[in-house]
């Protein structure tokens, strides 16, 4: 069989990765496409065959962008509305979706390829290759018309939309999350796109934005309400991470959200006026006490002061109930001066009895309160 | 009739027709077919977009003689029958013509198996 020249047949692979893209593969010969790639190999054209094959993978992706993809990253750059943000990132989470479904195609029918050749030449393999291509050409392009700024920019922008309580397409943030950690960083393979751009960004955002939050609650909340909105905040973000991000951002956004609440006012907190711990604790609120906690005993500083504070206030009780019952003692004992000597006396070991019974009483009464808070608001914590 | 052509049905659907170059053709299981790596490939739906192959369930093999195609037919069921089963059962050798060899060999490289 006459042998057609390498060009014309790399020219039959390059179309069959167009006709790959528009969804055409039932029109086209898996095995044509194979023997091709094969005889291609054989014939020492493996670099010729690779290259072009990334050329092709390269042309198409620019084009995909300048056509699908520029008008409305465009558009949400100029004007970021939800919606606009939400039209960009879903056509650039439709590109990667279509690349990656092509790729695997492409990878099997030049399997050949990086059985034979890419071994031999220690290349990245195929499919690692077209991922390559995608991020250097849509994501990081050398002309600087780069995605990955304004799509780490339209990200964040809902991220804050939906923390001021609008609804945003939480599947299309998936997408990109989820193209992002498959991306791996240029410089350094172990890491992904998603840990070298987005996060860092989502990170110092998120300190930011919860930084302003805390200060205006510590002025107008007591502490029972700023402890639950706190609380609030956390699960909410934990449920972002969840639904959206990759759970390496989790250990990154609880820490930053420990650090904004409560890192930073521990003290503050508890000693709003009218409304801090002592209130809590003299009006036995557990719930509250409970949620503190928690919020605090991740936490040694904050912890801290908490222990500290709760046992400056049971001292104060203590020494209340002490000088309460030595004033009634003294005026007991007043009274008796005006009785005869040996009633006063009787009276006067009585009513100290009398006195000291109660004062015992009154102490274990308090004790059993704190125990009641060590038991239900504290988890029994030994720190406490 | 209607119950032996719906039974016709059923058997194209899990077998497959290799063909060769030079007019034979070979009805196998697709189980068995699938032994090769890169058959499994053309026959493959799952991955979001599927070839000529896999639609109609027939690959022809123009480079491949019909000898050496039977011989990698016998070579797919002699793997199908004998690689699932571990090393506890004595394995027969798979026997071929020395004539056979080179193109034999080739057909295994392009077949990765």
């Amino acid at each position: 069989t006459p042998q057609l020249d390498p060009q014309t047949q790399f020219e039959k692979i390059a179309q069959a990765i167009g006709e790959i893209y528009k969804h055409n593969a039932s029109q086209l010969s898996f095995e044509e496409l194979y023997r091709t790639a094969y005889g291609l190999v054989l014939s020492k054209n493996g670099p010729m065959l690779y290259n072009g094959v990334r050329t092709v993978l390269e042309t198409h992706l620019r084009d995909c962008v300048e056509h699908d993809i520029t008008s409305h990253a465009t558009k949400a750059s100029a004007d970021p509305t939800i919606a606009n943000n939400e039209t960009f990132l879903a056509s650039v989470r439709l590109l990667w979706s279509e690349h990656v479904t092509a790729m695997l195609m492409i990878k099997d029918v030049l399997m050949y390829v990086d059985n034979v050749y890419v071994k031999a030449a220690q290349l990245a393999p195929i499919y690692e290759m077209g991922m390559c291509a995608f991020r250097d050409t849509v994501l990081f392009a050398p002309s600087g018309s780069g995605l990955s700024t304004p799509i780490a920019k339209a990200f964040l922008r809902q991220i804050s939309a939906e923390r001021g309580g609008e609804d945003v397409d939480r599947s299309t943030l998936q997408g990109i999350s989820n193209m992002l950690v498959e991306l791996h960083d240029t410089a350094s393979q172990a890491r992904t796109v998603y840990e070298v751009t987005l996060e860092p960004q989502l990170i110092a955002e998120s300190k930011t934005h919860y930084q302003a939050v805390a200060a205006v609650r510590i002025k107008t909340l007591g502490a029972p309400e700023y402890v639950l909105a706190a609380q609030a905040d956390f699960d909410s973000e934990m449920g972002r991470v969840d639904a959206y991000l990759v759970p390496s951002t989790a250990k990154l956004l609880l820490s930053a959200l420990q650090d904004e609440l409560v890192g930073a006012y521990a003290s503050g907190i508890l000693n709003i006026a009218d409304a801090g711990l002592t209130q809590m604790l003299d009006q036995r609120n557990i719930s509250a006490l409970c949620v503190l906690y928690n919020l605090y005993s991740p936490l040694p500083q904050p912890l801290g002061v908490l222990r500290s504070g709760i046992t400056k206030h049971i001292l104060a009780l203590g020494s209340q109930i002490t000088a309460a019952l030595s004033s009634s003692e003294s005026g007991e004992a007043k009274g008796a001066t005006s009785a005869p000597e040996k009633a006063a006396a009787t009276l006067g070991v009585a009513a100290k009895t009398t006195l000291a019974l109660r004062w015992v009483q009154d102490i274990l009464a308090l004790y059993d309160i704190y125990d009641e808070f060590l038991l239900k608001s504290f988890g029994e914590g030994a720190s406490m | 009739m209607s119950s032996s052509s719906s039974a016709v049905e059923q058997a194209v659907a899990t077998t497959v027709k290799l063909a060769s170059g030079d007019g034979f053709a070979f009805i196998v299981d697709k189980a068995v077919a699938e032994q090769s790596p890169t058959i499994k490939n053309m026959l493959d739906v799952t991955r979001g977009g599927a070839f000529t192959e896999a639609l109609t369930n027939q690959i022809s093999f123009p480079e491949i003689k019909g000898k050496v195609l039977e011989k990698v037919c016998q070579y797919l069921i002699y793997k199908y029958r004998y690689a699932a089963e571990g090393s506890t059962e004595r394995v027969p050798e798979f026997k071929f013509d020395l004539e056979l060899s080179l193109e034999l060999l080739m057909a295994a490289d392009y077949l990765d198996c």
